[in-house]
């Protein structure tokens, strides 16, 4: 036993010490994201095809769940070994400190000029400070985007989704009546989605984007926010009391049997609905959250760039002109299931869904109603802890708007 | 032998069986799901027998599942690097832990006692908010991002396990130590000779629990292995971790199973060396 | 009389000064010393990895650190902040609550499941293994699975009353005054495997002669088992807590995966909150509080206790 142990230990040694990589001969850019699995790395796989015609290795560092991926670009950037590029959905504010460390991509967005193809309220997003440009946008979800089930539908006697929130409420209480749950409520997750999708529909963009965005204190306790509280609040009475266990897939899921009719999530969802073989327009609906059909709240995943240890620019200036490229960012998004974030794509080879959301991406730009989505501008702990009101509001149906709003107002001032 | 009464046998019997039931659940419903094609789940069968039999999930886990866009080769790729750092680390870290754990026990001296605190209270600290400075200071000392260094963070923190070995020799009877030092045995003479072979129960379950810990462990694995040489809990994570993704609970479950294999080897194993009377067959020989 | 029996007995090393080793007395002075310097990298590894960071930690909780630290000193701000957060004393009270079950359970449950292994059961391995298995899966699969099991709508309340219990109620994970419960029942599941392990270890070490000796007096096996088996299993008691109790503190994975906290906030653990603000929501000041808070806390109970059981140990044999 001891002689085993002794040899053991040794071979472990030996090879701990030579299991490092070895150096690569070519040009390479490691990219940290976390689309770990199914269409999502698939669609990065395109990205990696694509930059590797064009004389560049993408290493791919993927880690599952988003906020592991940022723990380990956290402990990166420590110690000073940031990778090339890495996915960024949250705000850009938490690298102001380390704006030394960031990668500037003015040149490559210049010469294939980006400020033409981007919308504004995307660009304010990836440029620091609303003047550099430190990541590339590579796609669009909306997440005011209602999902309707055919076969709910039918089942109550309906041939359209609704247009109004009267006709939503309308067509649950007829759901209810038939045994079909209304609305596919859920986790905490979910209950988020929802309360954003409904507070931007309710409130409209101006009154959303000084509330929750600008934490302006009268437009928080405002009479728009107690009507989207309100509106929420009686779209929560639908909920079933197994609902907190359920994960959003799971909902989605009920709605493609026709269990339940109506479900708020971001436009991912609609990935659900196609692989169980549905036709949008026909077993299901994509369409805007009553009172958003020229609104738009989206978020945009971008890639952030960083001066990684062995510094590389010419790569890195690569990586960004090969992300951006329209051809490259159709085709990623094609894979994906979402929309591409340049104006100018082609967009003939999506899907009905995204076609429309497409239209509707490109008319709000114009009309200024491009919204972001409130994890994009605030810091994580504040929009934990508008959450945490958000929740609370849900699990209490005794608690007035009013109260939830104050509690929201402090929520976001003191974090 | 004597002949024990029917019905105490039975009720023996019927607890450990009941007991056996409510351990075995998650895992019934695990592998039963993990053998269902993922629409059958989707449709509602959950608890269920599978309708249509598929080995197609743990095939899926184990070589096809994409674990990110370096290629779809599932969870086979990652076992090599678990397997290289955790078997040292157990190995080293539990005779680390049974040296420290026997010279506390029947070698004090004047401070020993602190000693023990330190080790003891090293367990309760969380070691997970030790990420970022960990990270640094292994950077330093360029281990950063090698299984190396991933392995000596692990031995770091089982230290406390030397206390275990502390209680169990508290209660070791004395004599054969006795009987070896007055042969003029040293320290490390009597450890390799007394102390580890008659060690064993206890060597068996620190061996168990620390296996399981670092097997197990992921933040640390996700910071300080390198990218290409990822363990398999970190692969797993990456698997199963999804917010926008569709969930395929078949595969996670396969998946999972899979990962859990080597933990259950280690049990299977260790199990052998839970042998009655080892102490007492040496102290009275 | 011997220098052996002073070691065994714990008293602090002395040179032998008498009898079969008084011939041996010229050795070299640095093997006197050979205890310390064995556990001398122990003790430096420990005080720089385990307490030097933990020192990090308190330093950080004094700053306005958030995603990144911030070297600033700004004096208990963030105890006072983690104070005033209904969210930390839920998470505080939910301990209170959580602690007892998950440490009481398993240990008389694992207790009792070793000793009916220790009964000559057929296929005793197989159901150390499988009694143990649970340790072994990951806490995400296991999480997804427990989840299903204790919905209402899918898990054990619906099933309870398709077996014709109209009323049964299960729906301890999405009551907040319950979910706490729920997570305990799962951390139960999870950990009393392992402590029967130790059992059947510790049973294993009991010397067979004592209990034949018992026998013999014609005490019956239960009575065997109460008055000399079980007060031998002390330190086997006491190894079983030193495991449990920080485990147990630093529940979190659990948590993450079975309700996130919820609902609401309602089965939210301290350790978990720590985890949540130091990472998840990029508070990490407020999350080193809470962690400082955590670890004085288990110093200042475990303290009275360990003390205690050393001095036992130190008088015993």
């Amino acid at each position: 036993m001891r002689s085993s142990l002794f040899f053991t230990c040794t071979c472990s040694a030996l090879l701990l010490s030579t299991a490092n990589a070895p150096a690569q001969a070519t040009e390479q850019v490691e990219v940290l994201h976390w689309w770990s699995t199914g269409g999502g790395a698939a669609a990065v796989a395109t990205y990696r095809d694509a930059l590797s015609k064009n004389g560049v290795e993408w290493k791919d560092i993927a880690v599952g769940g988003y906020e592991n991926a940022r723990t380990l670009l956290r402990t990166r950037l420590l110690k000073g070994d940031p990778p090339a590029a890495a996915q960024i959905v949250s705000n850009m504010d938490q690298f102001a400190a380390d704006k030394d460390k960031l990668g500037n991509l003015d040149a490559v967005a210049k010469a294939d000029k980006w400020d033409n193809v981007l919308p504004p309220a995307v660009q304010s997003y990836v440029k620091m400070g609303g003047t550099h440009y430190v990541a590339a946008p590579v796609d669009i979800n909306r997440l005011s985007t209602l999902f309707v089930s055919g076969i709910a539908l039918a089942r109550i006697g309906a041939s359209a989704p609704p247009t109004t929130w009267d006709e939503l409420f309308a067509m649950s209480d007829k759901a209810k009546a038939a045994g079909i749950l209304p609305y596919a409520w859920g986790n905490n997750q979910v209950i988020s989605i929802t309360f954003q999708g409904v507070a931007f529909s309710v409130m409209g963009p101006e009154a959303y984007r000084k509330a929750l965005l600008e934490h302006n204190d009268a437009a928080l306790k405002g009479p728009e926010m107690l009507k989207a509280l309100e509106t929420f609040r009686r779209l929560a009475s639908y909920a079933d009391k197994s609902a907190l266990t359920r994960r959003w897939n799971e909902g989605t899921q009920s709605m493609i049997k026709g269990e339940t009719l109506f479900q708020i999530m971001g436009d991912w969802a609609k990935g659900e609905f196609l692989k169980a073989g549905q036709k949008p327009g026909a077993e299901f609906y994509c369409t805007p959250v009553p009172g958003s059909a020229k609104t738009f709240l989206f978020s945009a995943d971008s890639l952030i760039f960083f001066k990684p240890r062995k510094d590389n620019p010419a790569a890195q200036a690569t990586l960004a002109r090969t992300v951006m490229d329209v051809k490259n960012q159709e085709t990623f998004n094609l894979v994906k299931g979402s929309i591409p974030a340049r104006t100018d794509a082609d967009m003939s080879k999506f899907d009905d869904c995204s076609k429309r959301s497409f239209n509707d991406f490109a008319a709000a730009s114009k009309s200024g109603s491009l919204t972001p989505y409130p994890t994009m501008m605030m810091p994580a702990g504040r929009f934990s802890a508008m959450n945490d009101v958000i929740v609370e509001f849900f699990g209490h149906a005794d608690m007035a708007p009013s109260v939830a709003a104050a509690k929201l107002a402090q929520a976001l001032k003191s974090n | 032998m004597q002949a024990k009464p029917d019905a105490s046998r039975i009720a023996i019997h019927a607890a450990l069986l009941a007991a056996l039931l409510f351990f075995l659940l998650p895992a019934y419903f695990a592998v039963v799901n993990s053998l269902k094609p993922l629409e059958e789940i989707y449709a509602g069968n959950v608890f269920g027998l599978p309708q249509h039999w598929s080995l197609d999930a743990w095939a899926k886990a184990w070589s096809r599942a994409c674990t990110g866009a370096s290629g779809c080769t599932g969870l086979s790729r990652y076992f090599i690097n678990s397997v290289i750092v955790v078997i040292p680390t157990t190995l080293v870290g539990a005779l680390w832990g049974c040296l420290n754990g026997y010279v506390l026990a029947k070698w004090p001296f004047h401070r020993s006692n602190m000693i023990l605190f330190v080790l003891m209270f090293g367990s309760f600290v969380p070691i997970g908010l030790f990420l970022f400075p960990l990270t640094v200071i292994f950077d330093r000392l360029g281990l950063s991002t090698t299984l190396a260094g991933l392995a000596i963070v692990y031995i770091i923190y089982s230290l406390p396990c030397a206390l275990f070995f502390r209680n169990y020799f508290t209660s070791f009877p004395g004599e054969l130590i006795k009987a070896a030092r007055i042969d003029g045995a040293g320290l490390f003479r009597i450890f390799w000779m007394i102390v580890l072979p008659t060690a064993r129960p206890i060597l068996v379950v620190v061996v168990i629990m620390q296996f399981t810990h670092i097997w197990n462990d992921f933040l640390f694995a996700l910071v300080l292995a390198p990218y290409d040489s990822q363990t398999v809990t970190v692969g797993l994570n990456n698997l199963i971790n999804v917010t926008e993704e569709r969930a395929e609970y078949n595969v996670h479950m396969a998946a999972a199973l899979i990962a859990a294999l080597p933990t259950a080897l280690v049990y299977i194993f260790a199990g052998k060396h839970f042998v009655r009377g080892l102490t007492a067959g040496a102290v009275k020989g | 009389m011997s220098t052996a029996a002073d070691i065994d007995n714990g008293a602090s090393g002395r040179r032998p000064s008498t009898g079969a080793t008084a011939g041996r007395r010229r050795r070299t002075g640095w093997e006197d010393w050979l205890p310390q310097l064995v556990l001398a990298p122990a003790f430096v590894v420990a005080a720089f990895f385990f307490y030097g960071l933990a020192t990090w930690i308190v330093a950080v909780s004094l700053t306005p650190s958030k995603g990144v630290v911030e070297w600033e000193w700004i004096g208990v701000t963030q105890y006072l902040r983690l104070f005033a957060d209904a969210g930390w004393w839920t998470a505080v009270g939910n301990m209170a609550r959580f602690l007892p079950i998950a440490i009481l359970v398993p240990l008389a449950l694992g207790c009792v499941l070793a000793v009916l292994l220790d009964q000559k059961i057929r296929g005793e391995g197989a159901l150390r293994l499988l009694y143990l298995y649970p340790l072994a899966l990951s806490w995400i699969v296991a999480g997804t699975v427990w989840r299903w099991i204790l919905a209402p709508d899918i898990g054990i309340e619906s099933m309870l009353r398709k077996l014709g219990f109209p009323n049964a109620h299960f729906d301890w994970i999405v009551n907040p005054e319950w979910s706490i419960y729920a997570i305990a029942l799962v951390a139960v599941w999870h950990s009393t495997g392992f402590v029967m392990a130790m059992f059947v270890a510790g049973l294993r070490g009991i010397d067979d002669s004592i209990i034949k000796a018992a026998r013999i007096d014609g005490a019956s096996m239960p009575r065997v088992y109460w008055s000399v088996v079980l007060p031998a299993l002390r330190p086997t008691v006491f190894s079983a807590l030193l495991i449990l109790l920080p485990a147990m503190i630093k529940t979190y994975d659990l948590v993450v995966v079975l309700t996130q906290g919820g609902p609401g906030q309602s089965s939210t653990l301290p350790a978990f909150y720590m985890f949540d603000r130091f990472f998840m929501r990029e508070q990490m000041g407020q999350g080193a509080a809470a962690g400082s808070i955590i670890l004085m806390t288990c110093i200042a109970i475990a303290v009275p206790y360990i003390v205690l059981e050393l001095r036992r140990d130190r008088h015993a044999s």
